[in-house]
């Protein structure tokens, strides 16, 4: 995965700095969607300048001095390998053999290996290890063979197949960048000064609000005076090279443009250190507006699960914990026939599927590719699907029958926190309104339950300023093991699960969740002198945890408890305990991974690591 | 935003022992003072207009003239005593956007940066806030969802469940510093402002030393040292061939280390520094300019402030050292607490995982006065 970016301004300096400065701040936005390398094409009144180097954004801001270059427009990227290890020769821009064109590209060829031979026996040279780098070379190509510049731009996507978000600029044909966008994401904004591509909103947000989200199979070119976007009609992948333009259908913009009421600053740091400290101090915000959008829209939804047969959540990672809690609660709750599944394993459970069936997809990008896989193949079975996500006209949305936005606003940190809750919050909400609609939870109790989860905001508030001081005391002592369990039961596994992800992926300390009840059927054995155990207690189970934790602690386990106030054996059970706010079992998981989330943050940092980019992780994977 | 007001003025009484009255400030850590670290700091992020407020600013010439090339530097002296009265002597600064930091706190600078950043952001006054289990020693800060605050005590007397430490860097607006001169206490102005308009909280997560006891001068010689990643040896420094050294470290010009001595680090050994034969210098250890040891002497993660000197075979653990201290042969520090529990402390990735009791236990480590002398023979427990 990579971000890309590209930018023409209505005239000289209307930005008033230089193109080379807009540029690197809007990679700097992008730079959570892959860091390894980085590059720009810019171009001046001295022709097509471009510089790009290994390395992250702040490292290489001197070397490849991005603030002294100027001109009218320009392109951006950063990268992400997949295809060619991190270096400078296969940063972006990729450019033809005349160094006419440069191309920034976000996804991959998966025929790049047969185009390159093509090309090579017609010629041209390579000089990276790219799968980028044939687009450039494939225009070239037409351009050679008499095309105009975008009609070879035009040809040379039919021949694509994979993922692709590019933008190229050809400087035989001045003023212009064209792109062209499938499954990776691509959006066009517009303010009076400039118009912008990139990956996402957030990385112009500081000059555009009005924006165009492109999709799959449309390509076209921003200039200064025009924004043009055209729907491939029909794609030949056929290599023959004919000059015939492919058919395309042209697409009014005007009816595409939103506008985005994000403030900016939601998309930066404001007063802490890390994207992620931020985004868990949010969550309380998060989980408000969420309640406050969907319980206007939910009703729909709660009739169409009433009359399923089966309610199938499916996710990956931190959205798979979020589809359990909602498998739970749905069972619990609503008696639904409901379990939840791992994006990437649904196809092994395909033949069980029909059209009694609803699909709940949750990803919080919304461009998640396991996910998308997973919906395209329910659908074909036909089963009712519904997006959950939190980015408005994602893929996964536009795909799906329905969809349920959380709003959580743009989470910039890789590992998952704010979206995580809104995620579960929504879930919870929905199964109690399916539960009192029917008829299995009692009336009353289905609106104690809503009101009381109108509160949990501010339970959410007060649980994170008197978590975070223990949390960064305990992460010293996290910071020096190499394995940990975290162990639960019913809600709890689920809220575990979340919690050991969160060590993993960014403290990079093994960890591993069990059902608390399981722990003894294997688990044990590793279990040692000051091995560590946090055990996970929302309410009505914690008398079933008792033995569990006697048993790890026999075997001489360090023990750290999250649990409810008032759990009067805490004391003696735990070395360490943070103590939560009691609340109903149903609704503990939207509180209880306060502490775990804030524990791994604080072990990261307490190791020296960036929270804010694990490593080997990106924000949306977009690769099978 | 390019100003910083650093409040230099504060003696301590918790470290008074150790300072022999000069200001905190003062202080060495790991080769420079703390005031030295804290404009590093702040050049590093581009504030370059620095004011150093401090009731006897004779003692800052020399770091006027230091940084002359590289900084503005001025110092105005302090009108009154006490924290307020500090700020008010900088009032006329402080008006306009400036990064104010009281200068007994040492941070990573990326602290600085993000304060700064904060206060961009917001376009309000900003303080940085640390979460710390025990907030009676820093000043409590209670937030609300948005990252407001909404009360403020700065001598609480009982922990308060929920509130943040106090992290000694803020940026105040020209009405907080009109309410601060209508009131008598800090704490009061930040009151009625909060009565009256938004003032915001940075969360800081990284390191954070407040130096208050010898023990956060041990802290911040822990963290600093951490860092650490190399060695780097004078080459007007001369090292026995026998000796054995083990980065990382730093050893600086015209430092002496006699044969059979082992050099263990992370550690510091600032200029003009001797060590006689078979001695043990271990981890965490910050040995400042002009100090001497004599042969068989043995030191882990202590400070040893300027022109110490140290007798032959004595043990010096988890100590600080005030300046021109003269310790005597086979004396022990730290003497109730074993060297293993000490390694404990450090491997568990060190200090913020300290359990408060032992934390209360530690807070003044073992202690030696500044122009001490500590008589042969002599064993010092922890707390002395």
């Amino acid at each position: 995965m990579c971000g890309i970016i590209g930018i023409v301004l209505s005239s000289s300096k209307a930005l008033s700095k230089n193109l080379g400065r807009v540029i690197r701040e809007c990679l700097k936005n992008l730079e959570y969607r892959g860091y390894d390398s980085v590059g720009f094409a810019i171009v001046s009144s001295e022709g097509l300048i471009i510089r790009k180097s290994k390395g992250k954004i702040d490292e290489v801001v001197s070397k490849l001095s991005f603030d002294e270059f100027d001109g009218i427009y320009g392109v951006g990227h950063t990268r992400w390998a997949t295809h060619g290890r991190p270096s400078d020769v296969n940063a972006h821009p990729q450019t033809d053999c005349s160094g006419k064109v440069a191309v920034v590209h976000n996804g991959i060829i998966e025929n790049y290996m047969e185009l390159r031979d093509a090309l090579i026996s017609r010629g041209h040279e390579f000089r990276s290890e790219t799968d980028t780098e044939v687009i450039a070379h494939l225009i070239e190509e037409y351009k050679r063979l008499g095309m105009s510049s975008y009609d070879a731009f035009k040809k040379a996507v039919t021949h694509l197949r994979g993922s692709y978000a590019v933008a190229v600029i050809d400087v035989d044909d001045p003023g212009k960048i064209f792109f062209a966008r499938n499954t990776s994401p691509l959006v066009i904004g517009i303010s009076r000064e400039a118009k912008f591509l990139s990956s996402d909103i957030p990385a112009f947000l500081d000059y555009s609000r009005d924006v165009i989200v492109l999709n799959d199979d449309e390509l076209g070119y921003i200039s200064k005076d025009a924004i043009v976007i055209e729907k491939l009609v029909d794609k030949d992948l056929r290599l023959e090279f004919d000059r015939v333009p492919p058919k395309t259908e042209f697409i009014d913009y005007r009816l595409r443009v939103r506008h985005i009421d994000w403030t900016p600053e939601m998309a930066k740091k404001g007063g802490y250190p890390h994207f992620m400290l931020k985004e868990i101090h949010e969550q309380p915000r998060a989980v408000a507006d969420t309640l406050i959008s969907i319980s206007k829209e939910l009703d729909n939804i709660v009739k169409l699960l009433s009359k399923a047969d089966r309610v199938l959540l499916i996710g990956s990672g931190t959205s798979y914990h979020a589809a359990l809690v909602g498998s739970l609660l749905l069972n619990e709750l609503a008696y639904v026939k409901s379990h939840a599944l791992i994006s990437s394993e649904v196809r092994w459970f395909i033949n069980s599927i029909d059209d009694d069936d609803v699909v709940i997809a949750i990803s919080q990008s919304g461009e998640t590719i396991d996910t998308l896989l997973a919906v395209r193949d329910v659908r074909g079975k036909g089963a009712l699907t519904i997006a959950l996500t939190n980015v408005i006209d994602s893929t996964l949305a536009r795909e799906s029958h329905l969809s349920i936005y959380t709003r959580a606003g743009p989470e910039i940190g890789v590992a998952a926190t704010k979206t995580y809750v809104a995620q579960v919050a929504t879930l919870s909400y929905l199964a109690i309104s399916l539960g009192g609609y029917m008829g299995t939870l009692d009336s009353n109790k289905a609106s104690e339950l809503k009101s009381e989860l109108s509160l949990i905001p501010e339970v959410m508030s007060t649980t994170i300023s008197t978590c975070e001081p223990r949390a960064r005391v305990i992460s010293g002592v996290i910071g020096t093991k190499h394995s940990m369990y975290y162990l639960g039961r019913g809600l709890g596994l689920p809220t575990s699960m979340e919690g050991a992800l969160k060590l993993k992926e960014i403290a990079y300390i093994h960890a591993e969740a069990y059902p608390a009840g399981e722990s003894k059927h294997g688990p044990i054995a590793l279990v040692d002198e000051g091995f560590p155990v946090a055990f996970t207690v929302l309410g009505d189970e914690a008398e079933l945890i008792v033995s569990n934790v006697e048993e790890m602690k026999a075997r001489g386990a360090w023990t750290l408890a999250v649990v409810p106030k008032g759990f009067e054996k805490s004391v003696k059970l735990f070395d360490y305990i943070f103590e939560l706010r009691r609340i109903s079992y149903e609704l503990a998981p939207i509180v209880y991974i306060i502490p775990y989330q804030l524990l791994a943050y604080y072990t990261a940092v307490t190791l020296g690591y960036d929270p804010d980019k694990p490593r080997n992780l990106a924000k949306t994977v977009t690769v099978v | 935003m390019d100003r910083a007001v650093v409040l230099v003025g504060g003696s301590g009484t918790g470290v008074r022992d150790i300072t022999g009255g000069m200001p905190k400030a003062l202080l060495k850590v790991v080769g420079k003072s703390v005031v030295e670290r804290v404009i590093d700091g702040l050049l590093t992020c581009g504030l370059k207009d620095i004011t150093l407020v401090s009731d006897q600013p004779s003692l800052f010439e020399d770091i006027t003239v230091k940084y002359g090339d590289v900084a503005d530097i001025q110092v105005i002296k302090q009108v009154g005593s006490g924290v307020r009265d500090a700020i008010l002597s900088a009032k006329d600064v402080l008006s306009k956007p400036t990064l104010l930091i009281y200068g007994d706190t040492l941070v990573p600078y990326e602290a600085y940066r993000m304060v700064v950043n904060a206060y961009l952001t917001y376009g309000k006054p900003v303080i940085m806030v640390v979460p710390e289990e025990d907030v009676r020693l820093y000043g409590a800060v209670s937030i609300d969802g948005e990252g407001r605050v909404v009360d403020f005590i700065e001598k609480p007397t009982t922990e308060i469940d929920g509130a943040y430490a106090y992290g000694g860097i803020a940026v105040y607006d020209k009405e907080l510093i009109e309410v601060l001169e209508e009131s008598s206490t800090v704490d009061e102005a930040f009151k009625r402002y909060i009565g009256r308009r938004v003032f915001k909280v940075a969360i800081w997560s990284g390191w954070w030393v407040d130096i208050g006891f010898p023990w956060d001068l041990l802290k911040a010689t822990y963290y600093i040292l951490s860092e650490l990643r190399d060695v780097r040896i004078s080459s007007k420094a001369s090292i026995a061939s026998t000796a054995v050294v083990k980065g990382p470290l730093i050893i600086e010009d015209d430092v002496e280390v006699d044969h059979y001595t082992v050099l263990k680090g992370p550690l510091y050994i600032g200029r003009n520094v001797t060590i006689e034969p078979h001695s043990l210098v271990d981890n965490y250890t910050s040995l400042e300019e002009g100090v001497y040891t004599e042969a068989y002497t043995e030191l882990f993660w202590s400070s040893i402030q300027p022109k110490v000197v140290i007798g032959h075979n004595s043990h010096i653990y988890l100590t600080v050292i005030g300046s021109e201290a003269v310790i005597e042969g086979n004396v022990i520090t730290s003497a109730d607490m074993r060297k293993n529990t000490l390694i404990n402390i450090l491997s568990s990735r060190g200090v913020a995982a300290i359990s408060k009791t032992l934390l209360n236990y530690l807070r003044r480590c073992s202690s030696i006065s500044h122009k001490a002398k500590i008589s042969a023979g002599s064993i010092i427990k922890i707390n002395e």
